[in-house]
This record gives structure tokens, sequence and C-alpha cells, in this order.
């Protein structure tokens, strides 16, 4: 909430700037997350079970009462 | 306060809650769940929920347990049971688990049972549809007519909550602080839950799992019965550093890996694990066993020597640590007690 009253703000100064800045922000948002999904992806190739049926498989739950 | 009441004013919120605390699951497991055919669903636990209220914990699940042992003075003290939450990676999420739940408690305490909104007409079918409810737009009905979603029903109970702490009810979370970064982020996680859900793969587990789930299945064309799309969901909550795809997701973290580590061996100040978790420390030869509300001693000679925890809120670094201190054996400590 704090962060929105501070954007209003910033609009009321400099009304031109912050229409570019949300004009530009959610392709970039965008880009990021997916440049972010590719990697995180790529970790997830490297340290997935190389046997998932296996490992699915064995997987028993302890606990639970 | 009458257990009815209890039961009333939670199921609402346990029920609805899912949409920021469910954890995500691929696939299904009950027969009725994949007869829906559902590929992902909101929470683990939803579909294993066949009960409003019961005892049992490993089937019959219940959405509230009646399991009373409070694990403390049973003339102070009174315990809520809850199994029907998911296992949160997310430390956004559990905080956001804990402090709603204790918000509506507190609310439920000084408010009465009129504050709060009505409980859906069958709660048991409501968990299971809404955790297939991926975009949140199912309705369901309430008891007295009418219909909600997850969505309006959490806005009521959020409002609730704000008029609560407004009204000065912030001290059964810790204070103003505390009530204050509940409410924020549980006013953050709805705004987004209806306009960008996306923007919660950070603190959301189900939505975290949900991206790394959908990104692997484009990347390598998987079908959706691939076992690798079911290891994934394992090892989103694997605890092993090196295995863990929850910690390789990017979720905002409140507690810091040191504090969290340090947390490991060193009790917080400000309960009886204080107490319990020093005595450990320093005596461990003589304890027996370590309970929630006991240290059992052994110093050689019978009886064995009972120190009872009955307050959660005695036996802090305020009222032990000087006492902790002085005594260097346990003989020297249960002199001091009396016991």
């Amino acid at each position: 909430m704090a962060e929105q009253e501070q954007k209003r703000k910033t609009a009321k100064e400099r009304p031109v700037e912050a229409v570019e800045e949300a004009d530009a922000a959610p392709s970039e948002r965008g880009d990021r997350l997916k440049a972010d999904l590719d990697e995180l992806l790529d970790e997830i190739d490297e340290v997935l079970e190389d046997n998932a049926e296996e490992f699915v498989r064995n997987y028993v739950q302890k606990g639970g009462e | 306060m009458a257990f009815g009441d209890v039961v009333r004013a939670m199921v609402p919120h346990l029920v609805t809650r899912i949409i920021y605390t469910g954890s995500g699951k691929v696939g299904a497991e009950t027969p009725s769940t994949r007869s829906r055919g559902i590929e992902f669903q909101v929470s683990q636990r939803a579909e294993f929920i066949e009960e409003v209220v019961g005892l049992e914990t490993t089937l019959k699940r219940p959405i509230v347990n009646t399991r009373d042992e409070p694990h403390g003075d049973p003339r102070r003290y009174r315990r809520l049971h809850i199994i029907v939450g998911d296992a949160n990676m997310s430390q956004v999420a559990t905080f956001l688990k804990l402090g709603t739940t204790a918000l509506l408690l507190g609310a439920l305490e000084d408010l009465g049972i009129a504050a709060f909104p009505e409980s859906p007409l069958d709660p048991v079918r409501t968990i299971h549809e809404l955790s297939c409810d991926l975009d949140l737009s199912a309705k369901f009905e309430l008891v007295g007519g009418g219909r909600s979603s997850a969505l309006e029903l959490q806005t009521e109970l959020f409002e609730l909550a704000e008029r609560y702490v407004k009204g000065g009810g912030a001290e059964c979370v810790g204070g103003d602080d505390e009530a204050g970064a509940i409410l924020a982020r549980w006013s953050h996680a709805l705004t987004m839950l209806r306009g960008d859900p996306e923007a919660l793969a950070t603190t959301v587990d189900w939505i975290a799992k949900r991206r790394l789930v959908e990104g692997y299945r484009a990347r390598h064309g998987t079908t959706a019965a691939d076992p690798r799309l079911y290891a994934l969901d394992l090892q989103y909550h694997d605890l092993r550093a090196e295995r863990s795809l929850a910690q390789r997701a990017g979720l905002e973290v409140l507690v810091d890996a040191e504090d969290a580590e340090l947390a490991v061996t060193a009790p917080p100040l400000d309960t009886r694990a204080f107490f319990r978790g020093t005595c450990l420390r320093k005596y461990p030869a003589e304890i027996v066993t370590a309970n929630w509300d006991s240290l059992v001693f052994d110093l050689g000679t019978d009886p064995l020597r009972r120190v009872p925890m009955m307050d959660p809120l005695r036996g802090t670094a305020a009222h032990t640590e000087a006492l902790l201190a002085r005594c260097d054996t346990a003989a020297q400590l249960l002199d001091e007690l009396g016991s």
C-alpha cells in the first residue's frame, strides 16, 4: 500500500516520466520472468532425479498423525 | 467459547485460504478427483478431506480436528488442531497461513461469532472444488442462501480482520507491526490473485510450482502423466539443498539462512522453549525425556524428577536465564527449583 502511494506522488510531480515507466514495465517484467524461468529450467534439468519413475514410486509419506 | 463457534468461524477460512496457502499438486490421488481429469491442483491435501469436524487424522480427515490436548494448563489453554493445511515451502505462505488464522481466532474471541461470514453449505465438497479451480472463478452455495467465490469470502474475512486490528486486536499476533505486516501481505495476495496471479510466483507455492511444471512441460513436450512432472512436484519440497527445487524458485525470504541455522540450536528467548533448550544443552546426560510441557531428569537416584512446564510463556530467558547460569549441574537446578 505504501508503494502505491509513493507511485501516485511521483506521477503527480513528474507525470511524463511516470507514464513512460508504466508503459515499459509489463514487457520488461515479462522478459525478465522468461529469462529467469529459462535459467531455472536449466537448473531443474541438472538436479531432477534421473530415474523419475522410481523416485516417485519409492516416495513414502512418513508421519501424518 | 463453544467449540461449535470455533468450527463455524474457522471453516470458511480454512476452506478458502488455500488460494494463497495451497502448495499445488501435479495430478490427483483420489478416485473422485482423478475422475475430473485434473492435471494440477491448488492444494495438496484438499482432496483427502472427507469430514467437516472429527477426531481422525489418517482416515476420514476433517477440516477441523477435535484433538484437544493443549500441551499446557487445560484450564487456561485450548488447542485447535488443524491438518487441512498444505506443507508450504514459501516463507510468505507460512507467514500468511499462521498470521491470518491467528488474527481470525483473536477476532472470534473478542468480537464473537456474529461478526463472521456464513460458511459454505457443503465445506468438504467446496474445498475439493476450489482445489481444482485454477482460475479462481468457482462459486459455491452458502449456509442461509447466496453464493460466494473463494476470493469474495477471503475479502470478507480480510475486512473483518482489518476492523478487528483497527479496534485494538493487534495484540493477539504480537502487536501493531506484526498485525500490519499480516494485513498488508494478505491484502496484496488477494489483490494479485484477482488481477495478476503470476506476480505471486515468489510468494504463493501453488503459483510458483505451477510455473515450474508448465515451463518444464513446454520445454520437454511432456504429457500430463509424465513421471518427471510428479518427481518435480516431490522435489519442489525436497529438503536436501542440492535437490530442492523450491530453493531454486526465487521465493521471497523472510528469515535469512543464518538466522534459520541459528534457530536449530538456539531456542527462542520468550517462551518455555528457552528453559527446555538450555537444559538440554547444559545437562544432556541427566535428561531422560523432553516434552512440550515437561522435562524429566534422572539424577541417578529414584525417583525420576519431573519438571512441569504448563505455561508456554514461563521459562523464558527473563525468568530463568540467571538461574540456569548459576546452576552448573542438574542436581543444583532441581534443588533451586525445589521440585
